[in-house]
């Protein structure tokens, strides 16, 4: 039977349980074989010829070591009494339960250690290092190409920054050192532009740059892991001595908020409009997106609409306006506006709804600096239509104040928010009351750094501390045993789960078999499978109170 | 070349196989001799996701036949893609239903963003970080070269400054005239062509590899 030969191209029709066509059109404009999508992402798990991987010892051999800890800002991890011997000068002691060392030798020895569940992927000549549960990566070299002093480095990475820290917007003081790597003074720079969240760490040692990355980490415990393999770095041009991270830099959120190219206009023409028409012309910017577009109301008035410049939050979330994807706003769609005059004519939407296609699609500002525009009901009248809209508010406690409610609906105790009365906050939750402006207050940031506005006019500020919710939130995760290190109270497991690569176990935790009955530490088999319950520790540790075999291997 | 059917799919012929080195996309053809049916599944590491996919086949009945009719699948292949399904997670990037194992750039929630798609487009791109920096990042790396004259007759990535910049894969170019890319946009754009002269981009266009390539390229 041979009819796919002459048949295909009359496919008509096709159910998939995941749909992959977009896909498989996608990748038909694709050069060469050698940049194919398929075969570039089957990556070999490989060790560079200059790394040499040290496993960790076995559990018999460990001494004493750190325990991981919830609360406590991370200190570096202790150096154990007994060090691996390998071949190299470098004198390690031994890895973390479930970390491994990676030496290498370029051009001079280094070591950092990684959890064991880490893999090590050479992809284009680029060597890095890869959870096996998400797409989080961390880049450690020796920059080959930049020669540096270590007496004037930060006016040397000011002047190189947009080469060496990937970013150009950062001021001649803003480098500084603000941390250590194995004795060596050092830079942390964190950028959480949209679509983007990269930490870097310079460090410039024997004339050379040590650069360290940590690229778009996808669950929180990967931060801790890229901060103990920075401060337990070994480098063999240095002093023996271990690093240090700026504290509680893993929880810190930058706030990034774009320029408006415009100006309300003033007067009685400041009033909201609503507006439903048809667009009749669409202009992108220069990235795609759509930044303006001319609606034709159904009195044959011509409007140029233009959309409010956005808010990034939390790294790789806008903030504010929600999106809308360009698809929505095609010339020819039928469309109902909400927004204000500019000085020069054009209209800023607030809130944007296509009409007519069934599905309710709608474009908010969601965000509202409470020291500049306060949320107006009269524009959140129209965001009560439909899901509950979740606000982000700016402002002082003060300001803040008037506009928060607990779950219960009552107003919020002042003494819940912290800082002082100039203090910037960001409150988020969900609209309960339009006028007077109310949300469930659900999320809570303080300022902890500086705002500042970069070259392009974009404000910066480093950075948010979540106080609401608690940092440390109970978790649970499902999880294989690797094996279980008895002298350290802890258990390696086989992959990463939720960015967990061990389980510590607390003082007076409980460790139950499949019945219910206690089970010893020394009891738990490589391959089962178990739950442990408790909260973030160091290093990639979940600090858990409750263990439970699921089901034995 | 000839391709034998192995199945049999509501009393059609059908062929099932895994496709990609990976293995991970579950492909079934079969055809009423009017149409040809095609259904996918792209691998999850869940189990319970297969055997859908395997219920959706044996459960398929055609809308105009009333009678029963006979669907047998390889057993061969049941096993291999249960072992495949439940050996070990397959990592799935999922941006606008495109699906990327691997691909290290986050999507706005499934609303576009374009490293994420250049480098889906591209297969791979060792750069990390903004689009703005992918320019000044290519000399970290010696097989990858830049132009500001136009992409290369290989496959290309144009690159803008700014805050944090734009990069767009360059789909299409004859050498000379206008360039087809294809791009995504932060939270605004799940995928889209236009038309841009070879000096658009503000900063230039970036590829891997070099050669002879029309107006030459500027390292």
């Amino acid at each position: 039977m041979n009819f796919f030969n002459t048949a295909i191209d009359r496919c008509a029709l096709m159910l998939a349980v995941i749909i992959a066509l977009t896909l498989l059109l996608g990748c038909d404009s694709r050069g060469s074989s050698e940049s194919d999508g398929v075969a570039a992402l089957t990556t070999v798990t490989v060790a560079s010829p200059q790394e040499t991987a040290i496993p960790s010892a076995t559990p018999g051999g460990l001494t004493s070591g750190p325990l991981p800890t919830a609360t406590a800002p991370i200190p570096p991890p202790t150096v154990p009494a007994t060090p691996t011997a390998t071949s190299s000068a470098l004198v390690l002691p031994e890895p973390l339960p479930g970390w491994q060392w990676r030496e290498r030798d370029e051009p001079f020895l280094y070591a950092f250690m990684l959890p064991h569940s880490w893999e090590s992927v050479t992809e284009s000549s680029q060597q890095f290092y890869r959870s096996t549960e998400t797409t989080t990566r961390i880049f450690v070299e020796i920059v080959p190409r930049w020669r540096v002093g270590e007496d004037h480095w930060e006016s040397w990475l000011y002047d190189n920054q947009q080469q060496v820290l990937l970013t150009s917007d950062l001021s001649r003081t803003e480098i500084h050192a603000n941390a250590m790597i194995a004795g060596h003074p050092a830079y942390l720079h964190v950028d959480q532009s949209p679509g983007n969240y990269l930490a870097t760490i310079i460090a410039p040692t024997g004339g050379r740059l040590l650069r360290l990355r940590l690229h778009n980490p996808e669950q929180e415990p990967e931060k801790q892991i890229f901060r103990t393999m920075a401060e337990t770095m070994v480098l063999s041009n240095g002093p023996a001595e271990t690093g240090s991270l700026p504290p509680d830099w893993e929880i810190n959120l930058e706030f990034s908020k774009w320029p408006a190219p415009y100006a309300y206009a003033e007067g009685d023409e400041t009033e909201l409009q609503e507006i439903v028409g048809q667009i009749a012309v669409v202009e992108l910017a220069f990235n795609g997106t759509v930044e303006q577009f001319t609606l034709v109301d159904d009195n044959g008035a011509v409007y140029t609409i233009i959309r409010p410049p956005f808010s990034v939050f939390l790294g790789t979330s806008t903030l504010s306006p929600t999106p809308l994807r360009n698809d929505a706003l095609a010339e020819g769609a039928r469309v109902q506006i909400v927004g204000r005059p500019t000085t020069t004519g054009e209209i800023v939407a607030d809130y944007i709804v296509p009409l007519g296609d069934g599905q309710l699609q709608r474009a908010l500002q969601t965000y509202f600096d409470l020291r500049e525009n306060a949320p107006e009901p009269a524009l959140l009248t129209y965001y009560v239509e439909g899901e509950p809209v979740d606000l982000w508010l700016r402002g002082t406690a003060n300001q803040l104040l008037p506009y928060l409610l607990d779950e219960q609906g009552n107003a919020i105790d002042k003494e819940l928010l912290p800082g002082n009365a100039d203090e910037a906050l960001l409150a988020g939750g969900v609209l309960q009351n339009v006028d007077p402006p109310r949300i469930v207050l659900s999320r809570l940031y303080a300022l902890h750094g500086q705002c500042r506005v970069d070259e392009e006019q974009v404000e910066r500020c480093q950075y948010y501390q979540p106080v609401l919710p608690p940092v440390t939130p109970t978790r649970t995760i499902t999880a294989t045993v690797q094996s279980a290190v008895v002298e350290m109270n802890t258990i390696i497991l086989e992959q990463p789960v939720e960015g967990f690569v061990t389980i510590a176990l607390k003082e007076g935790r409980q460790l139950l078999a499949t019945d219910n009955t206690p089970l010893d530490l020394a009891d738990l088999a490589p391959g089962t499978q178990i739950t442990a319950t408790g909260v973030m520790g160091e290093a990639g540790a979940l600090l858990a109170e409750f263990v439970r075999v699921v089901s034995a291997d | 070349m000839p391709i034998d059917s192995n199945a049999t799919v509501a009393s059609m012929p059908a062929m099932i196989f895994l496709q990609n080195q990976q293995r991970d996309l579950l492909i079934t053809y079969f055809s009423d001799e009017k149409y040809v049916y095609r259904l996918m599944n792209w691998a999850t590491g869940e189990k319970a996701h297969v055997d859908a996919y395997w219920h959706m086949l044996e459960s398929y009945t055609p809308p105009d036949v009333s009678g029963k009719v006979v669907t047998v699948l390889p057993q061969s292949m049941i096993q291999e893609t249960n072992l495949w399904a439940t050996s070990k997670a397959v990592r799935i990037a999922n941006c606008c239903s495109y699906y990327d194992s691997g691909n290290p750039f986050p999507c706005c929630t499934n609303q576009g963003n374009c490293t994420c798609w250049c480098y889906y487009k591209y297969g791979y791109v060792p750069f990390t970080g903004n689009a703005e920096t992918w320019w000044g990042q290519v000399p970290d790396y010696p097989e990858w070269n830049r132009s500001t004259s136009g992409p290369s007759c290989l496959a290309s990535i144009a690159c803008w400054s700014g805050s944090p910049g734009h990069v767009a894969y360059a789909a299409y170019w004859s050498g000379t005239g206008n360039v087809g890319i294809s791009e995504m946009s932060w939270c605004a754009n799940c995928g889209s062509s236009r038309s841009i002269s070879p000096s658009n981009p503000s900063q230039g266009w970036i590829f891997k590899g070099s050669g002879p390539c029309p107006g030459g390229v500027q390292v």
